[in-house]
Protein backbone atom coordinates (compact mmCIF):
# COMPACT_ATOMS: atom_id res chain seq x y z
CA UNK A 1 0.00 0.00 0.00
CA UNK A 2 2.64 2.43 1.06
CA UNK A 3 4.39 1.26 -2.44
CA UNK A 4 1.66 2.00 -4.26
CA UNK A 5 1.07 5.66 -2.63
CA UNK A 6 4.74 6.00 -3.78
CA UNK A 7 4.59 4.85 -7.07
CA UNK A 8 1.10 7.66 -7.28
CA UNK A 9 2.82 10.65 -5.66
CA UNK A 10 6.28 9.72 -7.44
CA UNK A 11 3.64 10.02 -10.84
CA UNK A 12 1.90 12.49 -9.88
CA UNK A 13 5.33 15.01 -9.07
CA UNK A 14 6.67 13.66 -12.38
CA UNK A 15 3.37 15.07 -14.22
CA UNK A 16 3.90 18.36 -12.46
CA UNK A 17 7.26 18.59 -13.01
CA UNK A 18 6.89 18.17 -16.75
CA UNK A 19 3.83 20.30 -16.65
CA UNK A 20 5.98 23.32 -15.20
CA UNK A 21 9.56 22.37 -17.75
CA UNK A 22 7.08 23.34 -20.63
CA UNK A 23 5.64 26.43 -18.81
CA UNK A 24 4.20 28.24 -21.80
CA UNK A 25 2.89 25.41 -23.70
CA UNK A 26 1.21 23.73 -20.44
CA UNK A 27 -0.34 27.63 -19.74
CA UNK A 28 -1.59 27.75 -23.37
CA UNK A 29 -3.43 24.29 -22.85
CA UNK A 30 -4.71 25.20 -19.22
CA UNK A 31 -6.15 28.36 -20.31
CA UNK A 32 -7.77 26.95 -23.41
CA UNK A 33 -9.45 24.60 -20.84
CA UNK A 34 -10.39 27.55 -18.61
CA UNK A 35 -12.32 29.39 -21.23
CA UNK A 36 -14.05 25.92 -22.51
CA UNK A 37 -15.42 25.13 -18.97
CA UNK A 38 -16.02 28.86 -18.31
CA UNK A 39 -18.36 29.67 -20.89
CA UNK A 40 -21.00 26.63 -20.22
CA UNK A 41 -20.37 28.00 -16.49
CA UNK A 42 -21.12 31.46 -17.25
CA UNK A 43 -24.25 30.67 -19.03
CA UNK A 44 -24.97 28.43 -16.01
CA UNK A 45 -24.80 30.90 -13.37
CA UNK A 46 -27.05 33.76 -15.96
CA UNK A 47 -29.50 31.14 -16.17
CA UNK A 48 -29.81 30.51 -12.20
CA UNK A 49 -30.36 34.17 -11.76
CA UNK A 50 -32.43 34.86 -14.19
CA UNK A 51 -34.92 31.65 -12.52
CA UNK A 52 -34.22 33.94 -9.45
CA UNK A 53 -35.60 36.85 -11.17
CA UNK A 54 -38.85 34.77 -12.74
CA UNK A 55 -38.97 33.27 -8.89
CA UNK A 56 -39.88 36.54 -8.28
CA UNK A 57 -42.70 37.29 -10.72
CA UNK A 58 -44.07 34.73 -9.05
CA UNK A 59 -44.16 36.10 -5.46
CA UNK A 60 -45.67 39.35 -6.78
CA UNK A 61 -48.96 36.83 -9.03
CA UNK A 62 -52.30 38.11 -7.85
CA UNK A 63 -55.34 37.08 -8.64
CA UNK A 64 -57.99 39.27 -10.14
CA UNK A 65 -61.64 38.04 -9.03
CA UNK A 66 -64.43 39.97 -10.98
CA UNK A 67 -67.99 39.27 -9.43
CA UNK A 68 -71.40 39.50 -10.72
CA UNK A 69 -72.63 42.94 -10.82
CA UNK A 70 -75.59 41.78 -8.71
CA UNK A 71 -73.06 41.08 -5.77
CA UNK A 72 -73.19 43.80 -3.61
CA UNK A 73 -70.73 44.77 -0.62
CA UNK A 74 -71.85 42.57 1.92
CA UNK A 75 -72.28 39.66 0.02
CA UNK A 76 -68.27 40.52 -1.09
CA UNK A 77 -66.93 40.80 1.83
CA UNK A 78 -69.04 37.35 2.80
CA UNK A 79 -66.87 35.74 -0.49
CA UNK A 80 -63.75 37.33 0.50
CA UNK A 81 -64.14 35.98 3.74
CA UNK A 82 -64.45 32.52 2.23
CA UNK A 83 -61.66 32.79 -0.06
CA UNK A 84 -59.13 34.24 2.81
CA UNK A 85 -59.96 30.96 4.14
CA UNK A 86 -58.44 28.92 1.40
CA UNK A 87 -55.37 27.21 2.73
CA UNK A 88 -53.71 28.07 -0.38
CA UNK A 89 -54.58 32.60 0.02
CA UNK A 90 -52.54 34.67 2.20
CA UNK A 91 -54.95 37.94 1.24
CA UNK A 92 -58.13 39.07 -0.20
CA UNK A 93 -58.64 42.90 -0.78
CA UNK A 94 -62.04 44.13 -1.85
CA UNK A 95 -62.31 46.97 -4.06
CA UNK A 96 -65.64 48.18 -4.17
CA UNK A 97 -66.99 49.60 -7.35
CA UNK A 98 -67.03 53.23 -6.20
CA UNK A 99 -62.34 52.59 -5.40
CA UNK A 100 -63.12 50.48 -9.25
CA UNK A 101 -64.86 53.59 -11.08
CA UNK A 102 -62.25 56.14 -9.06
CA UNK A 103 -59.60 54.44 -10.54
CA UNK A 104 -60.87 54.10 -13.97
CA UNK A 105 -61.10 57.74 -13.68
CA UNK A 106 -57.97 58.26 -12.41
CA UNK A 107 -56.08 55.78 -15.33
CA UNK A 108 -58.60 55.54 -18.31
CA UNK A 109 -58.54 59.07 -18.93
CA UNK A 110 -62.21 59.02 -19.98
CA UNK A 111 -63.04 61.27 -16.60
CA UNK A 112 -65.83 62.99 -17.80
CA UNK A 113 -67.56 60.41 -19.92
CA UNK A 114 -67.57 58.54 -16.89
CA UNK A 115 -68.86 61.26 -14.89
CA UNK A 116 -71.80 61.06 -17.59
CA UNK A 117 -72.66 57.78 -16.37
CA UNK A 118 -76.06 57.63 -14.63
CA UNK A 119 -75.47 53.80 -12.80
CA UNK A 120 -71.59 52.56 -11.87
CA UNK A 121 -71.57 49.38 -14.64
CA UNK A 122 -68.26 48.45 -12.37
CA UNK A 123 -68.66 44.62 -10.30
CA UNK A 124 -66.74 44.27 -7.42
CA UNK A 125 -63.36 42.87 -7.43
CA UNK A 126 -61.64 40.98 -5.22
CA UNK A 127 -57.26 40.29 -5.38
CA UNK A 128 -56.35 37.39 -4.15
CA UNK A 129 -53.10 37.22 -3.08
CA UNK A 130 -51.73 33.31 -3.47
CA UNK A 131 -49.67 32.11 -0.18
CA UNK A 132 -45.94 31.42 -1.44
CA UNK A 133 -46.47 27.65 -2.32
CA UNK A 134 -48.47 28.40 -4.90
CA UNK A 135 -45.22 29.03 -7.12
CA UNK A 136 -46.06 27.52 -10.46
CA UNK A 137 -48.10 28.49 -13.04
CA UNK A 138 -49.79 25.37 -12.81
CA UNK A 139 -50.92 25.71 -8.95
CA UNK A 140 -51.64 29.17 -10.24
CA UNK A 141 -54.26 27.13 -12.70
CA UNK A 142 -55.85 25.04 -9.93
CA UNK A 143 -56.05 27.69 -7.87
CA UNK A 144 -58.05 29.96 -10.46
CA UNK A 145 -60.27 26.61 -11.12
CA UNK A 146 -61.37 26.31 -7.77
CA UNK A 147 -61.98 30.42 -7.37
CA UNK A 148 -64.01 30.23 -10.81
CA UNK A 149 -66.25 27.33 -9.18
CA UNK A 150 -67.31 29.72 -6.36
CA UNK A 151 -71.37 31.41 -6.71
CA UNK A 152 -71.36 34.86 -7.21
CA UNK A 153 -67.42 34.79 -9.15
CA UNK A 154 -67.78 35.95 -12.83
CA UNK A 155 -64.18 36.04 -14.24
CA UNK A 156 -61.14 35.25 -12.64
CA UNK A 157 -57.68 36.61 -14.22
CA UNK A 158 -54.16 36.24 -13.90
CA UNK A 159 -52.02 37.35 -16.63
CA UNK A 160 -49.68 34.42 -16.36
CA UNK A 161 -48.41 34.21 -20.20
CA UNK A 162 -45.27 36.38 -19.08
CA UNK A 163 -44.63 33.76 -16.10
CA UNK A 164 -45.28 31.32 -18.43
CA UNK A 165 -43.07 32.52 -20.83
CA UNK A 166 -40.43 33.34 -19.02
CA UNK A 167 -40.45 30.18 -17.44
CA UNK A 168 -40.45 28.43 -20.93
CA UNK A 169 -37.15 30.22 -21.69
CA UNK A 170 -35.69 29.11 -18.09
CA UNK A 171 -36.38 25.61 -18.82
CA UNK A 172 -34.96 26.04 -22.53
CA UNK A 173 -32.25 27.90 -21.13
CA UNK A 174 -31.34 25.10 -18.36
CA UNK A 175 -31.01 22.72 -20.67
CA UNK A 176 -28.74 24.45 -23.18
CA UNK A 177 -26.52 24.97 -20.30
CA UNK A 178 -26.56 21.65 -19.87
CA UNK A 179 -25.94 20.80 -23.72
CA UNK A 180 -23.19 23.28 -23.66
CA UNK A 181 -21.62 21.37 -20.85
CA UNK A 182 -21.28 18.47 -21.97
CA UNK A 183 -20.25 20.18 -25.53
CA UNK A 184 -17.40 21.86 -23.56
CA UNK A 185 -16.78 18.61 -21.60
CA UNK A 186 -15.82 17.02 -25.05
CA UNK A 187 -13.87 20.03 -26.05
CA UNK A 188 -11.92 19.63 -22.74
CA UNK A 189 -11.57 15.79 -23.58
CA UNK A 190 -10.25 16.95 -26.73
CA UNK A 191 -8.06 19.61 -25.95
CA UNK A 192 -6.46 17.21 -23.01
CA UNK A 193 -6.20 14.43 -24.83
CA UNK A 194 -4.43 16.02 -27.68
CA UNK A 195 -1.73 17.99 -25.48
CA UNK A 196 -0.97 13.78 -23.95
CA UNK A 197 -0.98 12.67 -27.47
CA UNK A 198 1.77 14.81 -28.45
CA UNK A 199 3.50 14.09 -25.68
CA UNK A 200 3.36 10.87 -26.00
CA UNK A 201 4.94 11.39 -29.54
CA UNK A 202 7.84 12.92 -28.33
CA UNK A 203 8.46 10.68 -25.31
CA UNK A 204 7.97 7.26 -27.99
CA UNK A 205 10.76 6.09 -27.46
CA UNK A 206 11.22 6.43 -23.19
CA UNK A 207 8.16 5.04 -23.46
CA UNK A 208 9.40 1.86 -25.69
CA UNK A 209 12.75 1.41 -23.37
CA UNK A 210 10.35 1.23 -19.97
CA UNK A 211 8.35 -1.49 -21.71
CA UNK A 212 11.24 -3.35 -22.91
CA UNK A 213 12.57 -2.69 -18.90
CA UNK A 214 9.17 -4.57 -17.91
CA UNK A 215 7.32 -1.61 -17.12
CA UNK A 216 3.22 -2.50 -17.52
CA UNK A 217 0.69 -0.02 -19.25
CA UNK A 218 -0.63 1.10 -16.44
CA UNK A 219 3.27 2.36 -14.85
CA UNK A 220 3.84 3.89 -18.22
CA UNK A 221 -0.13 5.47 -18.04
CA UNK A 222 0.00 6.88 -15.07
CA UNK A 223 2.07 9.69 -15.20
CA UNK A 224 0.04 10.87 -18.30
CA UNK A 225 -3.08 10.58 -16.33
CA UNK A 226 -1.98 12.63 -13.68
CA UNK A 227 -1.11 15.28 -16.05
CA UNK A 228 -4.38 15.51 -17.74
CA UNK A 229 -5.69 15.42 -14.11
CA UNK A 230 -3.40 18.59 -13.43
CA UNK A 231 -4.43 19.89 -16.72
CA UNK A 232 -8.26 19.68 -15.89
CA UNK A 233 -7.43 20.78 -12.50
CA UNK A 234 -5.73 24.08 -13.51
CA UNK A 235 -8.00 24.90 -16.33
CA UNK A 236 -11.15 24.45 -14.01
CA UNK A 237 -9.85 26.74 -11.06
CA UNK A 238 -8.91 29.41 -13.66
CA UNK A 239 -12.32 28.63 -15.37
CA UNK A 240 -14.23 29.12 -11.77
CA UNK A 241 -12.16 32.79 -11.76
CA UNK A 242 -12.77 33.59 -15.02
CA UNK A 243 -16.74 33.69 -13.64
CA UNK A 244 -15.67 35.18 -10.51
CA UNK A 245 -14.28 37.94 -12.56
CA UNK A 246 -17.40 38.21 -15.00
CA UNK A 247 -19.65 38.19 -11.67
CA UNK A 248 -17.67 41.25 -9.95
CA UNK A 249 -17.75 42.53 -13.46
CA UNK A 250 -21.44 42.95 -13.70
CA UNK A 251 -22.48 42.72 -9.88
CA UNK A 252 -22.80 46.86 -9.86
CA UNK A 253 -24.87 47.57 -13.16
CA UNK A 254 -27.23 44.42 -12.07
CA UNK A 255 -28.04 46.17 -9.17
CA UNK A 256 -28.33 49.59 -10.28
CA UNK A 257 -30.76 47.71 -12.60
CA UNK A 258 -32.51 46.09 -9.99
CA UNK A 259 -33.12 49.14 -8.18
CA UNK A 260 -34.31 51.02 -11.34
CA UNK A 261 -37.45 48.26 -10.84
CA UNK A 262 -37.83 48.61 -7.22
CA UNK A 263 -36.57 45.27 -6.91
CA UNK A 264 -34.74 43.41 -3.90
CA UNK A 265 -32.91 41.10 -6.63
CA UNK A 266 -29.38 40.50 -5.70
CA UNK A 267 -27.06 38.85 -8.63
CA UNK A 268 -26.49 35.35 -7.24
CA UNK A 269 -22.67 33.80 -7.39
CA UNK A 270 -22.16 29.88 -7.95
CA UNK A 271 -22.51 27.84 -5.04
CA UNK A 272 -19.93 25.80 -3.40
CA UNK A 273 -21.67 22.90 -4.82
CA UNK A 274 -21.37 24.27 -8.50
CA UNK A 275 -17.89 25.35 -7.63
CA UNK A 276 -16.74 21.81 -7.02
CA UNK A 277 -18.82 20.44 -9.89
CA UNK A 278 -16.94 22.19 -12.57
CA UNK A 279 -13.78 21.64 -10.86
CA UNK A 280 -14.67 17.77 -10.49
CA UNK A 281 -15.99 17.99 -14.13
CA UNK A 282 -12.24 19.25 -15.28
CA UNK A 283 -10.47 16.80 -13.15
CA UNK A 284 -12.20 13.76 -14.91
CA UNK A 285 -12.05 15.29 -18.20
CA UNK A 286 -8.74 15.54 -18.13
CA UNK A 287 -8.41 12.26 -16.67
CA UNK A 288 -10.37 10.83 -19.18
CA UNK A 289 -8.87 12.73 -22.32
CA UNK A 290 -5.28 11.53 -21.12
CA UNK A 291 -6.36 7.80 -21.00
CA UNK A 292 -7.95 7.81 -23.64
CA UNK A 293 -4.57 9.27 -25.39
CA UNK A 294 -2.15 6.79 -23.50
CA UNK A 295 -4.34 3.56 -24.40
CA UNK A 296 -4.40 4.38 -27.64
CA UNK A 297 -0.45 5.15 -27.56
CA UNK A 298 0.10 2.27 -26.11
CA UNK A 299 -2.03 -0.38 -27.64
CA UNK A 300 0.48 0.84 -30.63
CA UNK A 301 3.47 0.13 -28.67
CA UNK A 302 2.09 -3.17 -28.25
CA UNK A 303 1.50 -4.57 -31.27
CA UNK A 304 3.87 -7.12 -31.48
CA UNK A 305 3.98 -9.03 -34.56
CA UNK B 1 16.20 -21.63 -18.72
CA UNK B 2 15.97 -20.61 -23.06
CA UNK B 3 14.38 -23.11 -25.50
CA UNK B 4 13.70 -22.52 -28.80
CA UNK B 5 11.93 -25.60 -30.65
CA UNK B 6 11.85 -25.18 -34.69
CA UNK B 7 11.07 -21.57 -34.57
CA UNK B 8 10.61 -19.49 -37.74
CA UNK B 9 10.42 -15.98 -38.31
CA UNK B 10 8.98 -14.94 -41.92
CA UNK B 11 8.34 -11.46 -42.40
CA UNK B 12 5.83 -10.20 -44.90
CA UNK B 13 7.26 -10.51 -48.15
CA UNK B 14 7.98 -14.30 -47.78
CA UNK B 15 11.97 -13.67 -46.23
CA UNK B 16 13.23 -16.24 -43.62
CA UNK B 17 14.72 -14.12 -40.93
CA UNK B 18 14.87 -16.86 -38.83
CA UNK B 19 14.08 -20.72 -40.46
CA UNK B 20 13.51 -23.84 -37.98
CA UNK B 21 16.06 -22.42 -35.48
CA UNK B 22 16.02 -25.04 -32.59
CA UNK B 23 18.60 -24.88 -29.38
CA UNK B 24 18.28 -24.55 -25.36
CA UNK B 25 20.32 -22.98 -23.51
CA UNK B 26 20.32 -24.34 -19.57
CA UNK B 27 20.51 -22.07 -16.08
CA UNK B 28 23.79 -20.83 -15.59
CA UNK B 29 25.16 -21.09 -19.04
CA UNK B 30 26.88 -18.46 -21.12
CA UNK B 31 26.65 -19.09 -24.65
CA UNK B 32 27.83 -16.40 -27.86
CA UNK B 33 25.55 -15.75 -30.89
CA UNK B 34 27.71 -15.39 -33.74
CA UNK B 35 27.62 -14.58 -37.52
CA UNK B 36 26.95 -12.48 -40.20
CA UNK B 37 25.21 -9.56 -40.74
CA UNK B 38 21.25 -10.09 -41.15
CA UNK B 39 22.01 -14.10 -39.95
CA UNK B 40 18.89 -13.36 -38.21
CA UNK B 41 20.89 -12.50 -34.26
CA UNK B 42 18.69 -9.61 -33.53
CA UNK B 43 15.69 -11.40 -34.99
CA UNK B 44 16.65 -13.81 -32.48
CA UNK B 45 16.73 -11.37 -29.39
CA UNK B 46 13.85 -9.82 -30.54
CA UNK B 47 11.81 -12.94 -30.60
CA UNK B 48 13.37 -13.58 -26.27
CA UNK B 49 12.40 -10.18 -25.44
CA UNK B 50 9.02 -10.51 -26.48
CA UNK B 51 9.12 -7.86 -29.25
CA UNK B 52 8.06 -9.96 -31.99
CA UNK B 53 6.23 -13.48 -32.36
CA UNK B 54 7.58 -16.33 -33.84
CA UNK B 55 6.04 -17.16 -37.11
CA UNK B 56 5.97 -21.25 -36.18
CA UNK B 57 7.84 -22.72 -33.71
CA UNK B 58 7.77 -22.63 -29.95
CA UNK B 59 10.03 -20.33 -27.24
CA UNK B 60 10.27 -21.11 -23.80
CA UNK B 61 11.68 -19.16 -20.85
CA UNK B 62 12.25 -20.36 -17.06
CA UNK B 63 9.69 -23.40 -18.37
CA UNK B 64 6.94 -21.41 -19.50
CA UNK B 65 5.93 -21.26 -23.21
CA UNK B 66 5.37 -17.78 -24.93
CA UNK B 67 3.37 -19.09 -27.69
CA UNK B 68 0.29 -16.62 -27.57
CA UNK B 69 1.16 -15.09 -23.99
CA UNK B 70 -1.20 -12.29 -23.39
CA UNK B 71 -0.47 -8.91 -24.08
CA UNK B 72 -0.75 -7.91 -20.65
CA UNK B 73 1.95 -10.45 -19.39
CA UNK B 74 4.82 -9.72 -21.39
CA UNK B 75 5.87 -7.07 -18.79
CA UNK B 76 6.55 -9.62 -16.58
CA UNK B 77 8.30 -12.15 -18.71
CA UNK B 78 10.82 -8.96 -19.59
CA UNK B 79 11.43 -8.39 -15.86
CA UNK B 80 13.39 -11.68 -15.60
CA UNK B 81 15.59 -10.55 -18.51
CA UNK B 82 18.29 -8.08 -18.68
CA UNK B 83 18.77 -6.79 -22.03
CA UNK B 84 21.57 -4.74 -23.64
CA UNK B 85 21.23 -3.02 -26.60
CA UNK B 86 23.76 -2.41 -29.06
CA UNK B 87 22.56 1.65 -29.38
CA UNK B 88 22.22 1.53 -25.92
CA UNK B 89 18.77 2.29 -25.04
CA UNK B 90 19.59 4.80 -22.22
CA UNK B 91 16.64 7.79 -21.52
CA UNK B 92 18.98 10.62 -22.51
CA UNK B 93 17.00 12.84 -19.67
CA UNK B 94 17.46 10.81 -17.15
CA UNK B 95 20.92 10.73 -15.29
CA UNK B 96 22.75 7.27 -15.13
CA UNK B 97 21.04 6.70 -11.54
CA UNK B 98 17.93 6.98 -13.06
CA UNK B 99 18.31 4.92 -16.16
CA UNK B 100 19.98 2.19 -14.31
CA UNK B 101 17.11 2.62 -11.78
CA UNK B 102 14.33 2.16 -14.46
CA UNK B 103 13.61 -1.86 -13.90
CA UNK B 104 13.79 -1.92 -10.22
CA UNK B 105 11.05 1.14 -10.53
CA UNK B 106 9.35 -0.67 -13.00
CA UNK B 107 9.25 -3.81 -10.98
CA UNK B 108 7.89 -2.04 -7.84
CA UNK B 109 10.92 -1.89 -5.16
CA UNK B 110 11.45 0.65 -2.76
CA UNK B 111 13.25 3.63 -2.77
CA UNK B 112 16.16 2.22 -0.15
CA UNK B 113 16.52 -1.51 -1.96
CA UNK B 114 16.74 0.85 -5.50
CA UNK B 115 19.70 2.79 -3.81
CA UNK B 116 21.70 -0.07 -2.90
CA UNK B 117 21.15 -2.29 -5.85
CA UNK B 118 22.09 0.57 -8.06
CA UNK B 119 24.98 1.46 -6.31
CA UNK B 120 26.23 -1.93 -6.03
CA UNK B 121 25.69 -2.93 -9.88
CA UNK B 122 27.32 1.01 -10.79
CA UNK B 123 30.20 -0.49 -8.66
CA UNK B 124 30.50 -3.87 -10.94
CA UNK B 125 30.87 -1.61 -14.08
CA UNK B 126 33.08 0.80 -12.25
CA UNK B 127 30.83 3.91 -12.72
CA UNK B 128 29.64 4.76 -9.60
CA UNK B 129 31.26 8.29 -9.65
CA UNK B 130 29.22 9.17 -12.23
CA UNK B 131 25.45 8.37 -11.20
CA UNK B 132 24.35 12.28 -11.43
CA UNK B 133 25.71 12.22 -15.01
CA UNK B 134 23.80 12.54 -17.93
CA UNK B 135 23.92 9.40 -20.71
CA UNK B 136 24.71 12.19 -23.28
CA UNK B 137 28.03 13.35 -21.12
CA UNK B 138 29.43 9.83 -21.23
CA UNK B 139 31.38 8.45 -23.71
CA UNK B 140 30.07 5.08 -25.61
CA UNK B 141 31.87 3.16 -24.10
CA UNK B 142 30.15 4.46 -20.81
CA UNK B 143 27.29 4.56 -22.08
CA UNK B 144 27.20 0.82 -23.08
CA UNK B 145 28.55 0.15 -19.34
CA UNK B 146 25.53 2.07 -17.93
CA UNK B 147 23.04 0.11 -20.54
CA UNK B 148 25.23 -3.18 -18.36
CA UNK B 149 24.39 -2.27 -15.05
CA UNK B 150 20.94 -1.40 -16.03
CA UNK B 151 20.39 -5.07 -17.71
CA UNK B 152 21.97 -6.45 -14.08
CA UNK B 153 20.58 -4.25 -11.46
CA UNK B 154 17.18 -6.14 -11.09
CA UNK B 155 18.88 -9.65 -11.00
CA UNK B 156 17.40 -11.37 -14.55
CA UNK B 157 17.48 -14.67 -15.06
CA UNK B 158 18.51 -14.54 -18.37
CA UNK B 159 21.11 -12.00 -20.13
CA UNK B 160 20.61 -11.26 -23.60
CA UNK B 161 23.29 -8.68 -25.32
CA UNK B 162 23.60 -7.43 -28.46
CA UNK B 163 27.43 -6.61 -29.09
CA UNK B 164 27.68 -5.31 -25.62
CA UNK B 165 31.17 -4.54 -26.34
CA UNK B 166 31.00 -2.84 -29.46
CA UNK B 167 32.02 0.29 -28.45
CA UNK B 168 34.85 -0.99 -25.62
CA UNK B 169 38.22 -1.20 -25.79
CA UNK B 170 39.89 -4.24 -25.61
CA UNK B 171 40.77 -4.47 -21.77
CA UNK B 172 37.67 -3.18 -21.14
CA UNK B 173 35.51 -5.64 -23.36
CA UNK B 174 37.39 -8.09 -21.11
CA UNK B 175 36.58 -6.83 -18.03
CA UNK B 176 32.82 -6.81 -19.18
CA UNK B 177 32.85 -10.28 -20.61
CA UNK B 178 34.81 -11.52 -17.31
CA UNK B 179 31.75 -9.76 -15.52
CA UNK B 180 29.05 -11.71 -17.54
CA UNK B 181 31.57 -15.20 -16.51
CA UNK B 182 30.67 -14.14 -13.01
CA UNK B 183 27.05 -13.94 -13.13
CA UNK B 184 27.05 -17.44 -15.04
CA UNK B 185 28.54 -18.29 -11.96
CA UNK B 186 25.73 -17.31 -9.95
CA UNK B 187 23.08 -18.85 -11.93
CA UNK B 188 22.57 -16.63 -14.10
CA UNK B 189 22.06 -17.29 -18.14
CA UNK B 190 23.43 -15.33 -20.72
CA UNK B 191 23.55 -15.12 -24.55
CA UNK B 192 25.45 -12.61 -26.02
CA UNK B 193 25.28 -11.80 -29.55
CA UNK B 194 29.08 -10.76 -31.08
CA UNK B 195 31.47 -10.75 -34.12
CA UNK B 196 34.35 -10.25 -32.04
CA UNK B 197 35.97 -13.94 -32.83
CA UNK B 198 39.30 -13.21 -30.54
CA UNK B 199 37.08 -12.49 -27.37
CA UNK B 200 35.04 -15.91 -28.23
CA UNK B 201 38.73 -17.50 -28.02
CA UNK B 202 39.03 -15.68 -25.03
CA UNK B 203 36.41 -16.45 -23.09
CA UNK B 204 36.19 -19.92 -24.42
CA UNK B 205 32.05 -20.72 -24.35
CA UNK B 206 29.49 -21.95 -25.99
CA UNK B 207 29.14 -20.70 -29.88
CA UNK B 208 26.12 -20.53 -31.39
CA UNK B 209 26.75 -19.57 -35.15
CA UNK B 210 23.31 -18.45 -37.43
CA UNK B 211 24.05 -17.99 -41.19
CA UNK B 212 21.05 -16.98 -43.44
CA UNK B 213 18.75 -17.60 -40.47
CA UNK B 214 19.61 -21.26 -40.24
CA UNK B 215 21.54 -22.34 -37.05
CA UNK B 216 24.32 -23.81 -38.56
CA UNK B 217 27.09 -24.74 -35.73
CA UNK B 218 26.56 -24.97 -31.93
CA UNK B 219 29.98 -25.90 -30.46
CA UNK B 220 31.89 -25.35 -26.84
CA UNK B 221 34.75 -23.72 -27.86
CA UNK B 222 38.20 -24.17 -25.40
CA UNK B 223 39.50 -20.75 -24.08
CA UNK B 224 42.56 -19.48 -25.36
CA UNK B 225 44.68 -18.65 -22.77
CA UNK B 226 46.86 -15.28 -22.41
CA UNK B 227 43.72 -12.82 -22.69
Amino acid sequence: MKHYLELHIRAAVQSLGQLTQKRLASMATIIVIAIALALPSAFYLLVQNLSKVSEGLGDSTRLTVFLDTAVDQPQAKKLAKKISRNDDVSDVTIISKQQGLEELKQYSGFADTIKALQDNPLPIVLQVQPVKTIDSPEKLDTLMSKLRTLSGVDIVQLDLMLVKRLRALMSIGKKLATILGILFCFAVIFIVGNTIRLELQTRHDELEITKLMGATNHFVRRPFLYTGAWLGLFGSLIACLIVAGMYLAIYSPTEALSGLYESTFQLQFLTMSDVGMIILTGLLAGVLGAWISATRHLRQIDMIE
Amino acid sequence: MLQFNHVVKRYPGGVDALNRVSFSLAKGEMAFLTGPSGAGKSTLFRLIALIERPTQGQICLDGQNLDGIAVRKIAYIRRKLGMIFQDYKLLEQRTVFENVALPLLVSGYGVEEIRSRVHASLDLVSLLDKEHRHPLALSGGEQQRVGIARALVHKPQLIIADEPTGNLDAELAFEIMRLFVRLQQVGISVLIATHDQQLIKQIGCRVLVLHNGRLVQDTQNERVSGG
